[in-house]
Parts: structure tokens; C-alpha cells; sequence
């Protein structure tokens, strides 16, 4: 429990699990997420009026339409393609950013819960990296003891149970920054994680996004060029075709990791940075990089989207054409 | 890094979800609406080109009409003109006709007025010279013959007068 440095793990952690589907903190984020999403777009239908001077969410959401329209547009330059594309790449848009700006809210990385195995009503409301200085600990064992203690600095304590069983090991650590509450509920300890993680800042919603998109590819190649588009794949006319047909389908597997690892790799390292400079100085010093990661956060929505299109109108467009 | 299907099939499936519903609730909506309004934008701008020509073409209309109404009050103000001068002249004919025909008058007027003088004074004139005969010669004298003797030494007396 007493963490002496920030919170940080490469992989989203594991909260609970449904049925054989094991729920992790970024899956609920990404829930969240797009729960938000969808209240908004409903919220949007709702204020829609005809107007010619839009005003408050409905011109909001006009200004997002429309940017991300001529966004599509001016990659495809053609209406039929640009409404066809339009919707995913939208939305491809919207998730991420949400999703990546999400991960920046107060609470995100914070927030930490037991992980699966643990009672569901352990909490600790802590900044990542916190340690423990004085902790007042309230014990609620398999029964009655409850017990309230401070610690002095370099002090241990472990809380027992009535039955003299170790439940929780508490140390106090010098290089404290704040003080927190803990509420054991059970008796048997559990890992603590954080409640809530960036949807992409998980290599497997990443990964979902980028085939995603590399599978819209193979889907709108064959929509447009019917089965013609397979040629790039698999074509026997010469040996140097066929070679470049192995080289294609490389590529396409290169271009999901290529998704997947950019989002994942953005995302994660400035949650990391953002972690270690809040560790390092919580006060001040972090908001220069919550700036920083905004931006971060647009850019790479905008990349993943920009690089969709591209490669989805590349896709409808056949060898003759280009 | 732990890397799980069933994890990336579940955001594969929430992405799908978004996708439909954003689609549903905000693209399609708002696609439309930005499309009617374009359209109604392209429509008042066209009407609006049309109105503009038909501007012009009043206004082409409105300016010959008010040269052709110039040109017509002008020659309603000749003809106006040339009506006054010609009635002027009338009344000023008519004028100095009358004016004539009233010194006829007078003057006619006059001549019977002296004629009238003349015989009464001719007449007293008359009576006296036979009343003084009368006296010089003591005999009654015929006014009539005293009449007939001076009648022409009065109207050679009238006549110097």
C-alpha cells in the first residue's frame, strides 16, 4: 500500500470481471467515454432547430460536423466518398480525442480501487505516487475490531484481525506528500489500482482501433473495386507482383501495429510524464504538460483519422487510377 | 502488456456502438440540417439575383418612363403656352373691341347730346330774336321765319365754334 513512487503500469489493470470478459479500468473509461459521447450527440438532436444563426451546442456541434467534413473532403475530393468515410473517421475523431483528454481529468489515475478479489468498498482517495506520512486507518475486519492509528515517521504498523491475522502492513515513509485514508474491508489485501485509465492509453483498444480501420480499408477496396482489389494482394502475373502482393499484406498487418503502438505509445508516455513531473512537483509544475498533452491528444486524434482516410481512399482508388 | 481478444472485440463493439449512435443522433441530423440551409441559402440567393435583375429592369423602365412623361409634360406646357398666348390675344381683340364699340357709343351718345344743345339753343336763340323784334317792331313776327333768316348765320357761328 504505501507506494513510494507514482502509479505506473504499462497495462490497463484489471477492476472486475463480467461473465468471461475480464473489465479493466481503461474498458470503463472508454465506456464512459463513449456514454458521453452519445449523451452529447443525443443532447444535439435534441436542440436542433432550422435556423441561419445556430447558437450554443447545436452550432457547437454544426462547427464539428462541418470541420470534420471538409477534414474527409479535402482528402477524397468526392462527395460520394466523403459521406461514405465520413461517419467513421468521425467518430474515429471524437473517440480518441475524448478518450485521450479523458485520461488528463482530475481523478483519472487517482481515483484507486482494489483490484478484482478485493472488497468493493476499498477506496483510497490519493494522488498516483502518493505515500503514506500519517494514516488513519479504519479497520473494519471479518469482524468487530476497529481501529484508528498514526503512524510517526519511519513507523510500521500491521493491523490484525481479532484472531491475531495480519491484515494490512502500514509504513510510514519520510518522503511523504500527503496523508490518506484507508478503509480495509476485508480481510484478505488486494492490489490497489487506479479507477479510471485513458481508453488509449490500453494497447487493446488501440489495437481494436487500428483494425478497425485496417479492416474499413479492405472492406471500402472491395466495395469500390469489387474483387479487382484483391490483385494487390494476391496477383500471379509475374513473380515480382506476387512478391509485392506478400510485401501488401505485410504491410496492411504493419499498418494496424503502426496504429496501435503510435495511439498507445502518445497516450501512455504522457501519462507517464504527466505522473512523474506530478510526483516530482504536484503543484505547479505539471500544468505546462497538461497543456502539452492536450495538444497531444488533438494531434493524435487528428493523425488517426487523417491517416484512415488516406488509406481508405487509397483503397477505392484502383492502380489505373493512381 | 497483456493483449487480449476478447478486450479488443469489446472496444471493437463499443466503438461499433458509437459509430451507429453518433451516426443516428448527431451526423445524419445535423448533415441534413446544414444541407437545407445551404440550399435555402442558394435558393434566397438566387431569388435574391432574381430580384436584383428585376431592379434593374423597373428601374430601366421607370427612368424611360419618366423621360417619356418629361417629354410629354413639355409638350403639354407648349401646347399650354401657345393656348394662353392665343387666348390672350382673343381677350385682348375681344378687349379692344368692346373698348371700341364703348367709344362708338359715347361718341354717338355725344353727337345726339350736342344735336339736342344745338336746337334747344338755337331754339331760345329763336324765341329771343323774335321776342325782341316784336319789341322793336311792335307787330307779332313768325318765329319760324326769324328761324329760316338766322339758321345760317348760327351754324356759321357753330361752325367757328
Amino acid at each position: 500500500m504505501a507506494a513510494s513512487g507514482p502509479h505506473i503500469s504499462i497495462s490497463a489493470e484489471q477492476l472486475f470481471s463480467v461473465g468471461g470478459l475480464n473489465v479493466t479500468n481503461s474498458m470503463l473509461t472508454s465506456v464512459i467515454v463513449s456514454g458521453l459521447l452519445i449523451a452529447f450527440a443525443l443532447w444535439v438532436r435534441m436542440s436542433l432547430k432550422q435556423t441561419n444563426r445556430p447558437t450554443g451546442v447545436q452550432n457547437v456541434a454544426e462547427w464539428i460536423v462541418e470541420g470534420l467534413t471538409s477534414l474527409v473532403h479535402s482528402v477524397t475530393n468526392n462527395k460520394q466518398r466523403t459521406d461514405l468515410f465520413f461517419p467513421v473517421i468521425a467518430t474515429f475523431f471524437l473517440f480518441i480525442i475524448a478518450n485521450n483528454w479523458f485520461g488528463l481529468l482530475p481523478g483519472v489515475g487517482t481515483i484507486m480501487v482494489h483490484g478484482q478479489g478485493a472488497a468493493a468498498n476499498e477506496v483510497v482517495l490519493a494522488p498516483s505516487g502518493v505515500t503514506i506520512k500519517h494514516a488513519a486507518m479504519k479497520v473494519q475486519a471479518a469482524e468487530p475490531v476497529l481501529t484508528t492509528q498514526e503512524l510517526d515517521e519511519h513507523e510500521s504498523v500491521a493491523v490484525e484481525n481479532e484472531d491475531g491475522a495480519v491484515l494490512y502492513q502500514v509504513e510510514s515513509e519520510t518522503e511523504a506528500v500527503a496523508d490518506a485514508h484507508v478503509e480495509v474491508g476485508e480481510t484478505e489485501h488486494a492490489e490497489l489500482v487506479p479507477l479510471f485509465r485513458a481508453g488509449t492509453a490500453d494497447l487493446n483498444m488501440t489495437i481494436a482501433l487500428g483494425l478497425l480501420s485496417v479492416g474499413l480499408v479492405q472492406y471500402y477496396g472491395l466495395k469500390y473495386l469489387k474483387l479487382g482489389y484483391l490483385k494487390k494482394y494476391i496477383n500471379f502475373s509475374s513473380p515480382i507482383y506476387f512478391a509485392v502482393g506478400i510485401l501488401e499484406i505485410i504491410l496492411e498487418a504493419a499498418k494496424v501495429v503502426s496504429f496501435a503502438f503510435r495511439l498507445f505509445g502518445n497516450i501512455f508516455a504522457g501519462e507517464v510524464l504527466l505522473a512523474v513531473i506530478s510526483y516530482i512537483a504536484a503543484l505547479l509544475a505539471p500544468m505546462p504538460f497538461y497543456g502539452l498533452e492536450l495538444f497531444v491528444g488533438f494531434i493524435q486524434a487528428l493523425v488517426f483519422s487523417m491517416l484512415s482516410v488516406v488509406f481508405f481512399n487509397m483503397a477505392t482508388i484502383s492502380h489505373d487510377e493512381h | 502488456m497483456d493483449i487480449e481478444l476478447p478486450q479488443i472485440l469489446f472496444q471493437i463493439v463499443n466503438f461499433g456502438v458509437v459509430v451507429g449512435a453518433l451516426s443516428f443522433l448527431l451526423y445524419k441530423p445535423v448533415k441534413k440540417m446544414l444541407e437545407e440551409r445551404s440550399n435555402r441559402i442558394e435558393e434566397a440567393q438566387k431569388a435574391a439575383e432574381s430580384t436584383l435583375l428585376e431592379k434593374k429592369s423597373l428601374d430601366e423602365t421607370k427612368k424611360r418612363l419618366l423621360s417619356e412623361a418629361e417629354k410629354d409634360a413639355q409638350a403639354i406646357v407648349d401646347e399650354a403656352k401657345k393656348d394662353a398666348k392665343r387666348i390672350e390675344k382673343d381677350i385682348i381683340a375681344q378687349a379692344k373691341q368692346v373698348a371700341a364699340e364703348e367709344i362708338e357709343k359715347e361718341k354717338k351718345q355725344l353727337a345726339d347730346e350736342y344735336k339736342t344743345t344745338v336746337k334747344q339753343l338755337r331754339q331760345a336763340f329763336v324765341t329771343e330774336v323774335a321776342a325782341m323784334t316784336e319789341k322793336v317792331l311792335g307787330e307779332a313776327v313768325d318765329e319760324k321765319v326769324i328761324a329760316k333768316k338766322l339758321d345760317k348765320d348760327i351754324d356759321a357761328v357753330i361752325a367757328k365754334i
